[in-house]
């Protein structure tokens, strides 16, 4: 025991970030030449295909002269090809998603993280205008065009909005000069309660109960889980961005006088680029995951595209077909793995 | 002080579910589509079209869908505010097009009073031909709508302002609120039971199932974080750390079903039931989901436990705890313990909803009778009633129990401000 207490309590980094790197990239490499790779026509349900010989054949065979990598499902379709496709359809919808996440997370986070809650300072008739342009602009060009075919009758409907837009800006411009009493914006209040609220709910229980509203759809997935997901990216962009600012690179930088977008942009931006790819890793590999879930249940994915989730859940009716679990399963589990291990050694 | 902390934490849960059940409400009552199926279920069901037309107007009293969403809305003037009254998305596009060729607000509701109640009282048969006629009349002065010189002149732009139409404590959402306050969630669309009586036994499976796995999972994790941290064996701190990592990759569903394969599936060991028929569930039958849901948590758990202490590192207290000749074990309970534990229940309070969320992925694979699968079923046969009740109960759940951590963090850790 005395020797023991000698010994660290503490576990060193996971190894292998290179070969993880590598690895991820093949696999989109590999995910962007499918097309070439892969004849589109040896995938679909023909009648050859669906034929009783050729399905749940095991891995390492031919069948019909093509060789079998991962054998055959139940419906005869080559479960390699399958693979290549869904590995497709869950990178395109993980990494597009996750772009669009950390845009607005990091956006979001910034803004608030660098204003707090009085750095933005707004004169009172500014923001009272601001608000009226704002509801204006929501009725008239948002609500408006959903309720009637506006089209139809554009100059009617162009004439107010023509007169009381400029209007409304030459007041803004007329408050911004002459007026002097301003309020500091809660834009840190407003952004850190809405990600409060959002990240008490359960995302899975959100995500189906909004996915039963509407026609399975991988645009409807993709615009709720963006919806709902960028609190992440954003609460550790905040934290993160509230550090930095506290540097005497950002003091000087105002006593410069440079604008607050420029020091944004310039000087915080790429203090927390390692953040972000932290952030981007471990939500992509959610992602997938969220992904292959949904399409297991079966729920808010359309039910023609390609999926692990849905390989996988093909097992479940034909559990002698091992090669149906364990290759999708390995795919899944390997690629959450490498994005996780990236995240994690460039973290330490 | 703890309770005005109590109270001013409290306070924005209602806001919060008053949001959710509005925007809920509003998707419901707004996607095209849905309206149009839940006609179309009950007239697959009668024969005589005005039977089932009345089976319908029940059917949407029954879960006031004939009321609008909230207290008021805002409308273009244009339109007569019984459009609502309208089932389906074409009829309603149809007859908006027709409003904006009156251009005459009350010469619209006319026509449209006229046509609801030629709707109501002779069936949907006469309520078609009355909207083919509608539409045969739309098309007819087509030249005139399509002729952008006639139409637009006519067109005001005070035709487009605003007009709020106050409904009144007679709306979707005052009904369902008040519902919530006398415990009622509504009726399902279906079987037209309460659903506060499907939701409790479902709910009573849901509670036992996460209670336990949540107890096993965090007790078990923190025991062996504290193991590793009274042996300090390299060997047995890097295999633990490793397996919990890769532990982490594996998505829930897979786990869950390569347990139910290899442990409930006859083909293999099949020691357990496969699925549970009825709402009882016996010990059996929990064991599995129990275990897949602790193999979904127990990675996150010891990861983060095993930080919380490494990050306690080597303080004073602890060197002079071990000076005064304490063992390795009464120093981790005594003073590891009580310096980690306070940060651990935030990030145990923290991964609550992720929880739920593996809870209902479980439930479903197992097809345990939870709210988890309720809601599975529910979302297949668009019983949005049993949709809403459980986004409520789970929601505010979560949220009551956020703020419990908030207050217990602070009554467990003095040094925290009250604030």
């Amino acid at each position: 025991m005395g020797k023991g207490r000698q010994l660290e309590y503490r576990w060193k980094k996971p190894p292998g970030t290179w070969w993880s790197v590598g690895y991820l990239l093949a696999l989109c490499i590999m995910s962007v030449l499918t097309h070439l790779l892969i004849d589109p026509v040896s995938i679909s349900y023909n009648a050859q295909n669906t034929m009783g010989s050729t399905i749940l054949q095991p891995p390492f065979s031919t069948v019909n002269g093509i060789f079998m990598w991962a054998g055959t499902d139940h419906l005869g379709r080559n479960v390699f090809h399958s693979l290549m496709l869904s590995l497709r359809t869950s990178l395109l919808m993980s990494i597009g998603g996750m772009m669009m996440i950390l845009i607005i997370g990091t956006l979001l986070g910034l803004l608030s993280g660098y204003f707090n809650n009085k750095g933005l300072r707004i004169k009172s008739w500014t923001s009272f205008l601001a608000l009226i342009l704002f509801f204006f602009v929501a009725y008239w060009f948002v609500y408006l065009p959903l309720q009637m075919p506006v089209g139809d009758f554009l100059w009617p409907w162009l004439q107010p909005a023509l007169i009381f837009i400029p209007l409304c800006i030459f007041f803004i411009w007329l408050s911004e000069k002459y007026t002097h009493s301003a309020v500091g914006f809660p834009l840190d209040h407003l952004i850190l309660k809405t990600i409060e609220i959002l990240s008490a709910f359960p995302f899975l229980l959100l995500i189906l109960a909004f996915l039963s509203f509407f026609e399975p759809s991988l645009s409807t997935v993709m615009v709720l889980i963006i919806g709902l997901y960028w609190t992440e990216p954003a609460r550790l962009v905040r934290g993160q961005v509230i550090k930095i600012r506290e540097n005497n690179f950002v003091a000087s930088g105002r006593a410069l006088g440079f604008p607050h977008f420029r020091i944004m942009y310039k000087h915080i931006l790429p203090e927390i680029l390692p953040l972000l790819v932290i952030v981007f890793c471990t939500g992509v590999a959610s992602l997938i995951m969220l992904e292959a879930t949904l399409s297991y249940l079966g729920i808010g994915m359309p039910p023609e595209s390609p999926s692990l989730g849905k390989i996988i859940s093909s097992w479940r009716f034909n559990v002698e077909a091992w090669w149906l679990a364990v290759f999708p399963a390995i795919l899944l589990c390997s690629i959450v793995l490498a994005l996780k291990n990236v995240s994690t050694n460039i973290r330490q | 002080m703890i309770l005005r902390l109590l109270c001013s934490r409290f306070l924005i849960i209602f806001p919060t579910l008053g949001l959710l059940i509005l925007i809920l409400l509003l998707v419901l009552n707004n996607t095209p589509g849905i309206r149009q199926m839940q006609e179309q279920n009950v007239f697959d069901r009668y024969v005589d079209p005005l039977a089932a037309e009345a089976a319908f107007q029940s059917f949407q009293q029954r879960n006031s869908l004939d009321l609008p969403v909230f207290y008021y809305s805002i409308l273009p003037a244009i339109f007569p505010d019984t459009l609502r009254y309208l089932s389906s998305h074409p009829d309603f596009t149809a007859f908006k097009k027709l409003a904006v060729l009156y251009h005459d607000r009350q010469k619209t509701k006319e026509v449209l009073d006229v046509l609801l109640a030629l709707k109501l009282n002779e069936g949907k048969k006469a309520y078609i031909a009355a909207m083919q006629a509608l539409e045969a009349e739309r098309v007819n002065s087509a030249k005139a709508y399509d002729n952008a010189v006639i139409s637009t002149a006519n067109i005001r732009w005070q035709h487009f302002l605003p007009r709020f139409i106050w409904h009144g404590s007679h709306n979707q959402f005052h009904v369902f609120c008040s519902n919530l306050f006398q415990g009622t969630l509504g009726q399902s669309y279906f079987s037209g039971k309460p659903v506060s009586r499907l939701l409790a036994p479902a709910l009573k499976n849901s509670v036992w199932l996460g209670a336990m796995a949540l107890l096993i999972s965090w007790l078990l994790a923190i025991m062996l974080a504290g193991w590793l941290w009274v042996n300090k064996s390299q060997r047995a701190i890097r295999l633990a750390n490793a397996l919990a990592y890769t532990g982490q990759a594996i998505p829930g569903f897979l786990l869950a079903l390569l347990l139910m394969i290899i442990f409930a599936d006859q083909r293999f060991l099949g020691w357990f039931p496969i699925i549970t028929i009825g709402y009882d569930i016996t010990f059996s039958s929990l064991v599995l989901p129990c275990l897949a849901l602790v193999g979904i948590v127990f990675p996150y758990a010891f990861l983060q436990s095993f930080r919380a202490f490494q990050e306690l590192g080597e303080e004073d207290y602890i060197k002079t705890a071990r000076a005064k000749g304490l063992s390795e074990w009464q120093i981790w309970y005594h003073h590891a313990l009580k310096n980690a534990f306070p940060p651990l229940l935030t990030i145990i309070t923290g991964a609550l909803p992720a929880m739920v969320s593996g809870a209902i992925v479980v439930e479903i694979i197992f097809s345990l009778p939870g709210t988890g699968r309720l809601l599975a079923d529910a979302i297949m046969m668009r019983d949005y009633a049993i949709v809403l009740a459980i986004t409520l109960v789970i929601g505010t759940f979560t949220l009551v129990v956020n703020v419990l951590a908030d207050v217990g963090y602070r009554l467990l850790d003095p040094r925290v401000q009250y604030g």
